[in-house]
């Protein structure tokens, strides 16, 4: 059981620009903690605009339960994937509902060079020699549980389309709609 | 290989090697991910939409990492003179792919995903990771707050 209070990001559709902004600062912010330099999010196009997605820290966690060497764990309010425990088998890519882990792959020595790959399409474009020498892990949003201040995408969004939700906002959202649906049926 | 030959091929024979038991394997490529010698590999063949499982004996140092990351336990290490010998016979294998119900890509084995079928809720498990992030942007209310 967890006994925080979960909180997680929720992107707005009619807000989102599509700039990249939230990917990129989510690169540099997780570079310059020392994990992989990747970005935690994914912009998925639709057709009503696009919509940056990303891990909504599930109570039951389907790919916290599914991990064979126990790589995710629960950090706060944040399910967290620990890099160094990760072997990259991907099973937890699988096990996602909403698509938002994916495996991403590094040089082996350390996570300075980044090479522009993602694990689909490495065996096309790399030998087998050198697909030794790459480190796969698996790359999913732990809402930058490092930063004191909060996740790095909400701050730099430039129109404010990604909010953090905690559980006290959905409270309030669910009790809102109740009092619009009950001045509804009462008019 | 005959035994007894010289003595690297009798220090290779006296190393625990891993014993792989196929009915129990489910492709998910852990052990190729976890092993450091390079002895497992995991490739996937997307003409024959198949994923090869492939072990090179001479390669494996024997130090047991691929049993620890196995989930279904289908790897386990023994010594040589272990009455398993003949499953270590395996070289190579391999195992039907999925295909996305959605886009129609190959993209997971179709045993894992039965396997994951069992562990967690199945109702996303017929799409590939696009195609769910794409349904739950669908999803999304364009007026939430």
């Amino acid at each position: 059981m967890r006994f925080v209070r979960r909180q997680f990001i929720i992107p707005d559709k009619a807000k989102c620009l599509g700039c990249y902004t939230c990917l990129a600062t989510c690169t540099l912010v997780h570079k310059e903690a020392g994990a992989v330099p990747y970005p935690r999010m994914f912009l998925t196009p639709t057709a009503q605009g696009s919509v940056p997605l990303q891990c909504r820290q599930c109570d039951q966690a389907p790919c916290m339960e599914v991990c064979p060497v126990y790589a995710i764990e629960v950090q706060g309010a944040a399910v967290v994937l620990n890099e160094k425990k990760c072997v990259g088998c991907g099973i937890c890519v699988l096990a996602c509902p909403i698509g938002c882990i994916e495996i991403q792959a590094v040089r082996q020595a350390a996570a300075t060079g980044v090479v522009l790959a993602t694990s689909v399409l490495l065996p096309l474009i790399l030998s087998e020699q050198d697909e030794k020498k790459m480190r796969k892990v698996a790359v999913k949003c732990d809402l930058c549980y490092f930063r004191p201040e909060g996740p790095a995408c909400v701050k730099v969004c430039p129109t404010k389309a990604l909010t953090l939700v905690n559980e006290e906002d959905i409270r309030l959202l669910n009790l809102q709609r109740r009092q619009a649906y009950a001045s509804l049926i009462g008019s | 290989m005959a035994a007894g030959n010289s003595p690297i091929v009798n220090r290779l024979q006296a190393r625990p090697q891993p014993v792989f038991r196929q009915t129990l394997c489910i492709a998910c490529g852990a052990c190729a991910a976890a092993c450091r010698a390079g002895a497992l590999a995991m490739r996937p063949d997307l003409e024959k939409a198949r994923v090869i499982w492939r072990f090179v004996p001479e390669a494996c140092m024997g130090c047991g990492r691929c049993t620890r990351y196995c989930p279904t336990g289908a790897i386990t290490i023994a010594p040589p003179e272990d009455e398993l010998r003949p499953f270590k016979a395996v070289k190579e294998t391999s195992f039907p792919l999925q295909k996305c119900s959605c886009c129609g890509h190959h993209y997971a084995s179709a045993l894992e995903i039965a396997h994951l079928a069992t562990l967690v809720p199945d109702t996303f498990l017929n799409n590939c990771t696009a195609c769910r992030r794409l349904r739950a942007a669908r999803s999304l209310s364009l007026a939430y707050f």
